[in-house]
């Protein structure tokens, strides 16, 4: 847990690891993010399937880190462990997200910052992500602090089979 | 993609296959021109994938039913993922084929065989990362594989290296 005092004098943020009773926020937040990204029926979890998948689930199939203020919930980031076939232990972020009245306060900065703090102590050596091209304060906020595009420096495509052609794939009607 | 099937089975690998894995991922990494990509030898690959409860990766190879002397001549890694909108997904880290055994089919054994475990697993999403060059990216499109940065705009985003663990240490304020 890291508690970051802020020097324009508005309440501190403190990052910690996310648990079960706060889903129902996680689950609140996964929904305005989705909104904000013109996807709003993008979401179809539960409260239940978050509790399910990340605390009664084992092994957990992700992690979560949540920022409080002031007694609030104010921002969080979903992720899982991941693995490089180069590099060894990684980290993904599915999800990095700070309400509305929260913003412009470093708590995304704060989310991360406990990340790579994880990151360091776990061994692990990379942390990914993937951010909608038209997202241009993050686009900026990443870069500074030292994050590659990796489709521009490598040519890397993200890829994604859905379930009904994995669905075809897996019965062999592909 | 076939022009020939060639005899080939595809199983869950085995600790004793990890020198041919590692000898694979270079040959990987040399075909993506990023020779100096991978810093994994074999031991670190047996306990990562068989030491550790859970392992933190899973793998399947192919190979040659017959016996000769280099059986295995493809693998797939891949490892559990979470997608806050649909649940339960997987990432398929590489799938790899050996230059002498390509357009035989191979490369579609082990991807229907990574989609049937995501399928048995009730995965949701099978995300990959593909270079644009890679004449692979018609195959996946064949199966309905999605190229999400062209089609939605995802940026691939990776903080690796010194710029993870800056963040790690760096307490300062934004």
């Amino acid at each position: 847990m890291a508690t970051e005092a802020k020097s324009d004098g508005s309440e501190p943020v403190t990052v910690r690891l996310a648990t079960r009773h706060d889903m129902q926020h996680v689950f609140d937040m996964i929904q305005e993010l989705a909104d904000y990204e013109g996807v709003p029926r993008g979401p179809q979890l539960s409260v239940q399937d978050l509790i399910e998948d990340g605390f009664e689930s084992s092994p957990a199939w992700f992690f979560g880190l949540v920022a409080e203020s002031g007694g609030a919930l104010v921002g969080h980031a979903l992720c899982n462990r991941a693995y490089s076939s180069w590099t060894r232990r990684a980290f993904y972020v599915e999800d990095l997200y700070v309400r509305p009245s929260a913003r412009r306060r470093g708590v995304g900065l704060c989310l991360l910052r406990e990340l790579c703090r994880m990151a360091v102590a776990e061994n692990v050596h990379r942390v990914d992500w993937h951010v909608l091209e038209d997202n241009a304060p993050a686009l900026g906020f990443y870069a500074r602090l030292g994050a590659r595009d990796l489709r521009v420096c490598e040519g890397r495509a993200a890829m994604r089979l859905d379930r009904a052609y994995i669905e075809q794939l897996a019965r062999g009607q592909l | 993609m076939a022009d020939q099937n060639v005899d080939v089975q595809i199983r869950n690998a085995k600790r004793e296959d990890m020198a041919a894995i590692a000898e694979m991922i270079q040959e990987l990494a040399d075909f993506e021109q990023m020779p100096n990509g991978p810093k994994m030898s074999v031991e670190d690959l047996r306990r990562d994938g068989f030491d550790k409860e859970p392992p933190l990766f899973q793998c399947k190879v192919a190979e040659m039913s017959q016996p000769c002397p280099q059986p295995v001549v493809g693998y797939a890694l891949y490892f559990p993922t979470y997608s806050t909108w649909e649940g339960s997904s997987m990432m398929l880290e590489d799938l790899y084929v050996r230059n002498s055994q390509r357009r035989k089919g191979v490369g579609k054994k082990l991807f229907k065989a990574v989609a049937k475990e995501a399928f048995t697993n009730g995965c949701s999403r099978l995300d990959f990362h593909v270079l644009d060059w890679n004449p692979a990216r018609k195959f996946y499109e064949s199966k309905g594989a999605v190229n999400l940065t062209s089609k939605e705009q995802w940026c691939y985003y990776r903080l690796g290296g010194e710029a993870l663990t800056a963040l790690s240490l760096d307490e300062a304020e934004e």
